[in-house]
């Protein structure tokens, strides 16, 4: 028998995503999985005509949770479009605020909060009770760090609202975010970065460093504890948990392609590389351009694409030429086969000169400078058009067309192959062999609300594995968020050094909407949920394109029939594959499944999809009411 | 005891933003005030602090420019939590959640009925006139817990003002 499913909104915080599934109930087999964005996402159509610097702010608001994310994005497009970076004190500034206000901030709550009522006691002893008594008896081999006895008593501080772990989370985002918006001035919409500088206040710099480093000693604990938690539970679903057919959970439930195609962007520009290109390239955007590999690769993470354990391109430039996007299952206008062509025509080649998408003239009309965004809303039909989210694809030079996965575990396997080192002021961040991570947190973070055991100095081992499963992307976040952490340490320190040496200049000088004639650019930059990923094309100071990425769109991308070159049979986004390969493990007749299995590997990526988000809700919450004590009746307005 | 002042409201929603602009206001004199604006369970963190929660926002159950006092009663507990919006969670979804947090504020509320929810729309003329009834309640429910209200000026001009920063762009 069929057991068909269909849930919306399988998002737990906002953003309207919805899952359709077909399972096979004797054999607990997902035949089928969909997934559809049901809402319209389309800010470029409003972009063109404005300031490029506007970008920066506009595409901001494209979402509460990831603001200073497109920020960023926008930012590094608009330094390469202006050919001017930041000084070094400007870059480490930047650096500083986004661990902040997105990892730290945003990793945990994702952890915590959205993702971690999946594995709480409420859902676990309800809906896998077989497993809830293993987690009972399963004593935790961190508990010098986290402090917890059984794996059962995390799950029951992962209990929504009551939780510990839940309350917790409460108080650290915040921490993080104060953190960040010192430098900002806000979150989430960050008021300071501004093309080829950061405009913070920093008359009384070493008092903004200060006030950062004792968030950052708090934090730097907090991420020690979370990671303690998230690998407690990673390894009682690797070793004590098995799927139907006799798997472990961990390894097998929620892959994703095979191989996986794992696409990260990098975030930290180096202070001095990043500075210096502008040095080098002396005005001319072009020359800037011409040094963005150099400057990408020499970020504190590093990006690149991989498909499985081969680093196909560590150079954005070279990878970025082929990407693209189609319209086929999406609710858009093929704009290629329309001939609507953007108002400068059809670019043809990079601002190097190379070919865009490899020179195929067929194919050259979907990449994302030649895109024109012209929506077609229709019914939802799985045969032909079922969602707003568009098919991004990467065409490479030998012809394959490939899907895309992207998100903490892309990078943390960009980074892994990379196969070096980060230090920053003289301390080692992280470093890697090609199958393994090291992460090297400090000492000396004393936090009140946490055990003893996340004062001390911690280094985090990460494993490659084979394939993204849905908890090795949860494993990855939580290492990714020490990561990040070390990251601002780093920064932090390298901060002191640049005030140690007078160097506190952050912008470069920029008159307002003085821009080249013509110019293009991309900006990409590393995110919660995946690389965030901006291109403009700007004539005269307005923008007369822009396209961009968020950071979910390669994840929730429909299937298509564009794949070739051996993926052809897995040509749909991550959260499809993801969703497919599941057994439901859900201990209750069939007829009350309620596809606990498939909504945990969607939510592992962190589907956010507050970018589509328009409706609102007013009223009261449940059981708790406003009670008019007296009115008074106000004539003056009446 | 702890007491927070918070206004609430998206001033791009014409009457919805009384409440933040009012507290924007108010925070130039008061340091008890906070403006939570359109942030949702941003700030529930920041609320949980507080023993006692004194909220400026609309409520739609009062005719234009009329003003209540409420008090905001029942909790939630886990089961009836829910997170649909967040940067819409009305005052009383916030404090179901403190509750269901074991947090137990004291919650009141200061109320103005609304005219006009019209995106980009100036205030009304009904929800301006109510701002000094507003303050007049507010200094009423502060003075039980020993604070004193303070501000300088027309309320009423610091509204607009805020109204055109919004709409017109004019601190960017």
């Amino acid at each position: 028998m069929s057991i068909k499913l269909w849930i919306d909104p399988i998002t737990r915080i906002e953003g309207h995503l919805a899952l359709y599934a077909d399972i096979d109930s004797q054999t607990k087999r997902v035949k089928e999985a969909r997934t559809v964005a049901m809402m319209f996402r389309g800010f470029e159509i409003f972009l063109r005509g404005r300031a490029p610097e506007d970008a920066i702010h506009i595409t901001s608001r494209t979402c509460g949770v990831c603001g200073a994310a497109h920020a960023n994005a926008s930012t590094r497009a608009c330094d390469a479009a202006a050919g001017m970076t930041p000084y070094p004190m400007g870059n480490v500034l930047r650096t500083m605020a986004y661990a902040m206000t997105d990892y730290i901030y945003d990793h945990p709550l994702i952890l915590n909060m959205l993702e971690g009522p999946d594995y709480s006691e409420v859902i676990v002893s309800k809906l896998t009770p077989s497993v809830w008594e293993i987690a009972r008896t399963t004593p935790t081999k961190y508990s010098d760090i986290h402090g917890y006895r059984t794996v059962a008593d995390i799950m029951i501080d992962l209990n929504p609202v009551t939780g510990r772990l839940w309350q917790l989370t409460v108080k650290h985002q915040r921490i993080a975010r104060e953190a960040g918006v010192l430098i900002y001035g806000r979150h989430s919409h960050p008021a300071t970065l501004i093309p080829g500088g950061i405009s913070t206040d920093v008359s009384n710099l070493p008092s903004l460093l200060q006030e950062y480093y004792t968030r950052l000693a708090l934090l730097l604990a907090w991420v020690k504890f979370v990671w303690a938690i998230w690998q407690e539970l990673y390894e009682f679903y690797r070793d004590h948990v098995s799927t139907p057919d006799g798997k472990s959970y961990a390894l097998t439930q929620g892959k994703t392609h095979d191989p996986p195609v794992m696409l990260a962007g990098g975030w930290g520009d180096d202070p001095e590389i990043y500075s210096k290109i502008t040095d080098e390239a002396r005005g001319d955007w072009r020359e800037l351009y011409a040094k963005l590999d150099v400057a990408y690769n020499a970020r504190w993470e590093k990006p690149g694409l991989a498909i499985g354990h081969e680093i196909y391109s560590k150079n954005p430039t070279e990878i970025q030429l082929g990407y693209v996007e189609f319209a086929e299952s999406s609710f858009y206008e093929d704009w290629a086969q329309k001939n609507v062509a953007p108002p400068y025509g059809w670019l043809r080649e990079d601002p190097l000169g190379r070919p865009l998408v490899h020179g195929d003239e067929n194919l050259l009309k979907y990449h994302m400078w030649n895109r024109t965004t012209m929506p077609k809303p229709g019914a939802i039909n799985f045969a032909e058009k079922y969602t707003w989210a568009a098919e991004p694809r990467i065409v490479l030079k030998d012809g394959r067309i490939v899907p895309i996965e992207t998100g903490p575990i892309s990078q943390l396997w960009l980074n892994t192959l990379h196969a070096t080192k980060v230090e920053a002021a003289g301390q080692k961040i992280w470093e890697s062999n090609g199958s393994q991570l090291k992460i090297y947190l400090p000492g000396g973070t004393v936090n009140p609300d946490l055990p003893p055991g996340t004062y001390g100095e911690l280094v985090i081992t990460w494993n490659l594995p084979k394939y993204s499963t849905t908890w090795e992307r949860l494993l990855a976040r939580a290492v990714h968020l020490a990561l990040v952490a070390a990251m601002g340490w780093g920064a932090l320190l390298y901060a002191f050094q640049l005030v140690n040496e007078g160097r506190t200049q952050t912008s470069r000088l920029w008159n307002f909407g003085k821009w080249p004639s013509f110019s293009y650019s991309f900006g990409w930059w590393q995110v919660p949920r995946g690389n965030c990923m901006h291109w403009l094309v700007q004539q005269n100071g307005r923008i007369v394109n822009y396209q961009y990425e968020a950071p979910t769109t390669p994840n929730v991308s429909p299937r298509n029939n564009r794949c070739r070159g051996g993926w052809e049979g897995q040509c749909a986004g991550p959260f499809e594959l993801a969703a497919l390969n599941n057994y439901v493990t859900e201990e209750t007749p069939p007829d009350q499944w309620t596809g606990l299995d498939l909504v945990r590997a969607i939510r592992s990526f962190d589907p956010c999809l507050a970018c589509a988000v328009h409706f609102e809700t007013k009223g009261e919450g449940g059981r708790v009411s406003n009670v008019i004590e007296k009115v008074v009746w106000n004539v003056c307005s009446l | 005891m702890k007491v927070l002042v918070v206004g609430f409201g998206n001033p791009l929603y014409g009457d919805d933003g009384f409440g933040s602009c009012l507290a924007q206001y108010l925070m130039r004199f008061n340091n008890f005030v906070y403006d939570g604006n359109a942030h949702g369970i941003g700030i529930l963190g920041t609320l949980a602090d507080y023993d006692v929660l004194i909220f400026i926002d609309v409520d739609v159950r009062l005719p234009p420019g009329a003003v209540a006092v409420e008090r905001i009663e029942g909790s939630l507990t886990v089961q009836e939590t829910r997170l649909v919006d967040a940067h819409r969670a009305p005052p009383s979804l916030l404090v179901g959640y403190l509750r269901a947090m074991s947090k137990n504020p004291v919650a009141r509320l200061v109320a103005v009925g609304p005219a006009n929810f019209e995106p980009l729309s100036p205030p009304s003329r009904h929800i301006l006139a109510a701002a000094n009834v507003v303050l007049k309640e507010l200094t009423n429910l502060l003075a039980e817990y020993g604070l004193e209200l303070r501000w300088e000026g027309d309320p009423t001009n610091a509204i607009e003002e805020c109204y055109k920063r919004v709409l017109e762009g004019d601190n960017v």
